[in-house]
């Protein structure tokens, strides 16, 4: 194992500052586009009168709904421009563009848009109600998912006891520190489009809807990203889709970059969840049935509800093995700011239900926490509560090591006046796209070699920050036998770079890189082929090691770069694609059953929590967490995505809460909603494994995700275990924690 | 009003607006974009530069106020297109992934090193507190400071020593 790990080829630029970012990007005569935000949660929109506005110094424009060039809004979708009706507070109803930014400001303020306030619904189970207004369509029902395995009747009638519990999670922001933007350029007969985003193809192919032009005339380069976590896809659309508008209406390039508090106000959210949990069991700890219903906010459109609340529940029972399972769980469309993918999609929310729930299963039984997790826990061939048997299993490994590094029994020396404990949980999270995706689970890549032996990587993977591009130039250089600085990842641009699927689902590394090994395996075809008409050795047994090509007995053929040149001289092709298709799956809607991710993977965190009473503070000192990532390629770079996933994980668990009020978003900037800093984020333990290779010719699990679900429910656990008080409801910030300790105070006087 | 000031170790002669933000001078006017803006506020730092060798979040800071004053940024840093310590150490540690909050990280870890070449680790986490980070989890950025401390003070003593 490589545990030095290698240099990214993006770092450079980035140390020095000459990384250009969407907003570093000017173009001469370019226009700057801002969104007038709509005031309210719910509403008709009457008139919207842009004449003032439209006299107002240096404004080049002001376009409303009417003007978007091509299709607004699909059905329950979010419109780029609200055309008759407001859903949610800070829909945007106007762009207006001008010479600069102050203008187009000033001018923003000039846009007069008379409404008729209606009613709002904010709960997501009244807005399910049958006698609800719906906000789209017959219903606000986003999205339904069920799983469903064995007899639920039966299962609780077996069990000794049944707990009955009620978990709430809240709604965060990805808050990547870039902000989210677009430079639109208009030429060639459409627009090129210049994004930070996760996946090119999807920008691509939605702009060209909006903006009424065919998917040949939309390009979209890539800038340097600014961090994603799920984000920069969706508001990027609509950001862009605004930019380019007025740069199809003027003829000229144009920026929309929105501040810090438009992110906040109209950027997506990951879904707040609200989940009642049933369980039954034998005393002796073993699980019978598990009943899980659940509802979450999908906000006032649908955006990527359907994959989150599939995800959740097929993970809804944690990692556990149970005969009888029901899980039902319902999005609802209510008059919040829209939900949407946010790293770890639906994982988080249920993973911090199931595993708290599993420790007060555990605590009712008299039970330590890591046997009864042993007890119930996943293993080889293990068949899911969605009915699939499970293969490449390491969770029992995942918890050995985990009871080495972080003994719960620890004794721990408590310091005078606070509490002191330490709490464990664990998951599996199923990876790539799963099979209820609308999107086929494809990554194309090409690799060409240029006359001078350099070697050019093509793919739309994006490199968001995790260094997924190095790690595929890595994989390249070793199957071509050459160094990794003679490999190059292209910019991503969709000029030039096929379609390789989003860089979601912790995908980036499997599909990508296996893309890239299959481009090479027929790359190597071709050179040895040439090479083998030329020599008559056998092209199958040529061996690419060193910077050179070898025979099977050892002997030197050529180097690399005479390879290279025989196959140009003879007019070999020296390009090759590589298609990856992720292996199938499948999913019965209605049963709830079926093959639901073509791997999973497996990890398991610890947490210690000291807890001042007076504050309400907990201050975690020390979190672990390990995750079987199946083969490392780059050591240091895969604690870094860990690291960083356990931090955001942290604010979720601790901090971290868009605060709503009468579906007005009140954090709009970071002095009120809190991320983690250099201060609150320290003793993270990251512990990248290779336990099990994954089933893909590369034996790669995804790195991005699961580091994120893991920690809320560990430290939960621990604050229970310190304090006695069992918190169901995220965030623990200090206002709850101090709160529950009054409550317990009070039990104990009485 | 003309502005007078020493930028990376140039003398700057520039016509603005006074009341403008030194980020926007330095984005707009100068086209030094390496300086970041994230929040406009003073929450994340991202736009952190040193003035008279003070960090600052130049979204706050008045353009007028640098009449006279040595400005750095994180184009400042790397000398003769060789990357600085502090910068070798943040790629050495693995400390950069989107790297927009790099910038002021940068400049925050340079402050910290002027007045104090030998930081503990929570005089350095201290330190960046103001600069947001949503990638890393600080632990490689906390890490490479430390080293590049450890290396530059290093070399500072043995200077002072001779």
């Amino acid at each position: 194992m490589a545990e030095e790990g290698f240099v990214r080829a993006d770092v450079y630029e980035k140390l020095t500052g000459h990384a250009q970012y969407a907003d570093d990007i000017y173009f001469p005569h370019m226009l700057y586009a801002v969104t007038v935000h709509a005031p309210h949660a719910h509403a008709r929109i009457l008139s919207i009168d842009v004449e003032q506005a439209k006299r107002m110094p240096g404004v080049a424009g002001v376009y409303t709904a009417a003007d978007i060039p091509g299709e607004n809004q699909q059905p329950a979708d979010k419109p780029m421009l609200a055309d008759q009706v407001i859903c949610s507070a800070g829909d945007g109803v106007a762009v207006v563009a001008a010479e600069t930014l102050e203008q187009a400001r000033a001018a923003a303020k000039k846009v007069r848009v008379e409404y008729q306030v209606l009613p709002a619904i904010f709960d997501p189970d009244l807005a399910l109600q049958p006698d609800s207004v719906p906000l789209h369509g017959d219903s606000n029902l986003a999205c339904e998912h069920i799983v469903s395995k064995g007899d639920m009747e039966k299962g609780f009638a077996q069990a000794d006891v049944i707990l009955e519990r009620e978990y709430q999670t809240q709604r965060i922001q990805h808050a990547a520190i870039e902000a989210d933007v677009a430079v639109v350029v208009p030429e060639h007969g459409g627009i090129t489009v210049y994004v930070p985003c996760k996946f090119p193809y999807n920008i691509k192919n939605n702009l060209a809807r909006t903006c009424g032009l065919p998917q040949s005339r939309v390009r979209v380069i890539q800038p340097a990203i600014g961090g994603s976590f799920g984000g920069k896809d969706i508001d990027i659309i609509v950001v862009a889709t605004r930019a380019a508008m007025v740069a199809l209406a003027t003829n000229r390039p144009c920026k929309m970059t929105w501040t810090r508090e438009e992110c906040m106000m109209e950027g997506t959210k990951r879904h707040p969840f609200r989940l009642r949990y049933k369980i039954g069991a034998k005393r002796d700890g073993k699980i019978t049935a598990m009943q899980i219903l659940g509802t979450a906010d999908a906000g006032a459109y649908r955006s990527r509800s359907l994959a989150t609340i599939w995800r959740a529940a097929v993970e809804a029972t944690g990692p556990y093995e149970i005969e009888n399972v029901h899980t039902h769980i319902r999005a609802a469309f209510t008059n919040h700011v829209y939900s949407d993918a946010v790293r770890g999609f639906g994982s988080p929310q249920v993973d911090f239900a199931s595993e708290s729930l599993m420790d007060e299963l555990a605590q009712v039984l008299g039970m330590d926490p890591l046997a009864i997790r042993r007890k119930n826990m996943l293993r080889e061939g293990s068949i899911a509560a969605t009915g699939q048997k499970l293969t490449q299993v390491s969770l029992p490994e995942c918890l050995d090591r985990l009871e080495r590094e972080f003994p719960l029994g620890e004794p721990e020396i408590t310091p005078e006046g606070k509490y002191r404990a330490r709490g464990i949980a664990c998951l599996h999270r199923g990876e790539s796209y799963g099979a209820a995706s609308r999107d086929p689970d494809v990554a194309g890549t090409d690799i060409t070699v240029r006359p001078d032996g350099s070697v050019n990587i093509y793919t739309s993977i994006s490199e968001v920050g995790q260094g997924t591009h190095a790690v595929m130039a890595h994989i390249c250089a070793q199957l071509l036998g050459i160094p990794d600085e003679r490999v190059t990842i292209s910019p991503v641009d969709t000029a030039y770079v096929p379609d390789s699927g989003a860089t979601a689902g912790s995908r980036g590394t499997i599909s990508g890189g296996n893309a890239v090994r299959l481009a090479v395996l027929r790359l190597r075809e071709r050179i040895a082929g040439a090479v083998s008409a030329q020599t008559g050795d056998p092209a199958e047994e040529i061996i690419f090691a060193d910077g050179c090509l070898y025979r099977k007995d050892g002997t030197k053929l050529m180097t690399f770069d005479e390879a290279i040149a025989l196959c140009h001289a003879h007019g070999v092709r020296t390009d090759a694609c590589g298609q990856w298709v992720a292996p199938q799956t499948s999913w019965d809607f209605a049963k709830g059953q079926g093959n639901t991710y073509y791997a999973f993977s497996y990890g398991a965190a610890g947490a210690e929590v000291e807890i001042d009473p007076v504050s309400g503070q907990i201050d975690v000192t020390r979190l672990i967490c390990l995750h079987d990532i199946g083969k490392i390629y780059n050591y240091p770079e895969a604690c870094g995505q860990i690291t960083g996933g356990i931090a955001m994980a942290l604010g979720y668990t601790l901090m971290e809460e868009v605060e709503m009020k009468d579906g007005q978003v009140k954090s709009r900037n970071f002095d009120t909603y809190l991320l983690p800093t250099a201060m609150d984020a320290q003793q993270i333990q990251a512990l990248p494994l290779a336990v099990k290779e994954a089933e893909n010719p590369l034996g790669v699990h995804g790195v991005g995700e699961a580091s994120t679900a893991l920690v809320a429910p560990a430290v939960a656990n621990a604050v229970a275990r310190a304090t006695g008080i069992r918190m169901r409801s995220l965030p623990l910030n200090l206002e709850k924690v101090r709160a529950a300790l009054a409550r317990k105070g009070e039990n104990t006087d009485a | 009003m003309l502005l007078r000031c020493i930028l990376n170790d140039k003398p700057v002669e520039i016509e603005a607006d006074p009341t403008m933000t030194l980020l926007d001078l330095l984005r707009e006017k100068l086209h030094l974009t390496g300086t970041k803006k994230s929040c406009g506020v003073g929450e994340c730092g991202a736009c952190t530069v040193l003035v008279d060798g003070e960090p600052v979040n130049s979204c706050l800071y008045m353009a007028g106020k640098i009449q006279g004053k040595t400005i750095y940024t994180v184009e400042g840093l790397a000398e003769d297109g060789r990357l600085s310590a502090l910068q070798q150490s943040f790629l050495d540690h693995h400390a950069v992934q989107c790297g927009f909050c790099t910038p002021g990280m940068l400049m925050s870890a340079k402050a910290l090193l002027l007045h104090n070449p030998h930081p503990t680790e929570q005089e350095i986490r201290r330190a960046l507190s103001g600069n947001l980070c949503r990638c890393t989890g600080y632990t490689a950025i906390v890490e490479a400071v430390q080293d590049a401390a450890d290396k530059l003070g290093g070399q500072a003593d043995a200077a002072a020593d001779q």
